[in-house]
């Protein structure tokens, strides 16, 4: 990998210019994938320096700095409160505790990785992120616009309520990325159905999500509806790690599991 | 460009270029006991500690560290010396390759841990690959060393 350049920016407004004058220049967050996913980059922006790793707590929602480590999220007590757990649990999942040290949120969400955990379990809460010039965006807005201009995440959003909350990586040993990853959730009987991983960044299952949240009293037979219908309308791709089938009937199990979970309200 | 760093607890000055990464910096400056393996992030055999936790140090940039601490193996030697101790006691070491790793990440963990368990031990370590022992000896080797307060 060539590097170029190295620039400690002043401000945000400095990283921003800089970062949007050329495709090749690059802000770092944790910088645990670069030697994966770049090849060359003019001009390395640090963020360090600018940008929170802190998770706070307010009365009505929690703020995690874009800065914040895989580490420090699966330590966090306070998300293990939400959800279920599952933010803690999705970064339990990654690698070792070396690569969760270097790691972070902020940069696992603008990456938009195929192989991530994190967002399966983040899409399922649909958090908030903050950007620095754009403001504030849904994650499932995010994930599925290009934009044009390049912007910094500063902070990510969760709303504290009630949710229930699963997840699941299946993965063929634990430093390996996923073969597929789930991550379901019930708030207050509306229910969303995330799969990442397939391989493919983490995305909604939405014609199952409609099916079920449509229905007043849940059946067995409903379940294996929505299943069905999350195994048909998601895309699945084979590679070295799964087939298409084999990633397909494993979405069907763990969904159908995830609902059972929430429905019933173990997490 | 220059970079100033604490290298187990010593100033330095190191000159690198934007896209070194730490575990060639260390190399050429003769600190070998920082291994080179899968150089992806994922066997743990380049393990430094930085500002005291453990990072793979085949994929953190040399020049993102100004103002830092960075801990090898020699940084802890006594502590390694203790650990090496238990694993000659449970014949948990075979070529050695990935001890100081081991040692870097079993110090972290005893300082950021209370009491661990096997299981939690494991769960640390996973990140840390051994391809000669099958990890049983080693982790009971470490459970020992973190029940020796002495």
């Amino acid at each position: 990998m060539e590097i170029r350049n190295y620039l400690v920016p002043k401000s945000l407004d400095e990283a921003i210019m800089v970062l949007n004058q050329s495709p090749d220049n690059h802000v770092f967050a944790g910088g645990a994938w670069i030697k994966n996913t770049l090849k060359k980059i003019d001009t390395a922006i640090e963020l360090s320096t600018l940008i929170d790793s802190k998770i706070k707590e307010y009365p009505n929602y929690i703020e995690i700095g874009a800065m914040c480590t895989l580490h420090d999220l699966e330590e966090s007590a306070l998300l293990k409160q939400y959800f279920g757990g599952i933010i803690a649990k999705a970064s339990q999942s990654i690698m070792g505790i070396t690569v969760k040290n270097l790691a972070t949120i902020g940069g696992t969400i603008v990456g938009k990785y195929s192989f991530s955990d994190l967002l399966t379990a983040l899409l399922a809460i649909d958090v908030t992120l903050v950007f620095h010039s754009k403001g504030k965006l849904k994650l499932s807005t995010f994930l599925t616009t290009n934009y044009p201009v390049k912007d910094i995440l500063l902070s990510i959003i969760i709303e504290k309520n009630q949710t229930l909350g699963y997840y699941h990586k299946v993965s063929r040993t634990s430093l390996d990325f996923a073969i597929i990853n789930v991550a379901v959730t019930n708030n207050n009987n509306r229910y969303s159905i995330v799969v990442g991983a397939r391989p493919g960044t983490a995305a909604f299952a939405l014609s199952a999500m409609n099916y079920i949240n449509q229905l007043k009293n849940i059946t067995e037979q409903d379940i294996e509806k929505t299943c069905e219908l999350a195994a048909d309308e998601l895309s699945f791709s084979s590679n070295f790690r799964g087939t298409k089938e084999y990633r397909k009937s494993l979405a069907f199990v763990y969904i159908k599991r995830g609902l059972k979970a929430v429905i019933n309200h173990v997490s | 460009m220059l970079v100033n760093l604490f290298l187990n607890g010593e100033a330095k000055t190191l000159q690198v270029e934007p896209g070194d990464f730490l575990l060639d910096t260390l190399q050429k400056n003769n600190v070998v006991s920082v291994r080179r393996g899968c150089e992806s992030t994922s066997c743990g055999v380049c393990t430094v500690l930085l500002e005291g936790k453990p990072v793979p140090s085949c994929s953190l940039l040399t020049v993102r560290l100004e103002g830092k601490s960075i801990t090898t193996v020699e940084g802890i030697q006594k502590e390694a010396e203790k650990l090496a101790h238990y694993f000659g006691l449970e014949g948990a070491d075979q070529c050695g390759f990935c001890n100081p790793s081991m040692a870097l990440t079993v110090y972290a963990m005893k300082k950021e841990l209370k009491d661990p368990t096997i299981e939690t031990i494991k769960s640390y370590l996973v990140g840390n690959l051994c391809r000669c022992t099958g990890y049983q000896a080693q982790h009971i080797a470490i459970l020992h060393y973190l029940e020796d307060q002495s």
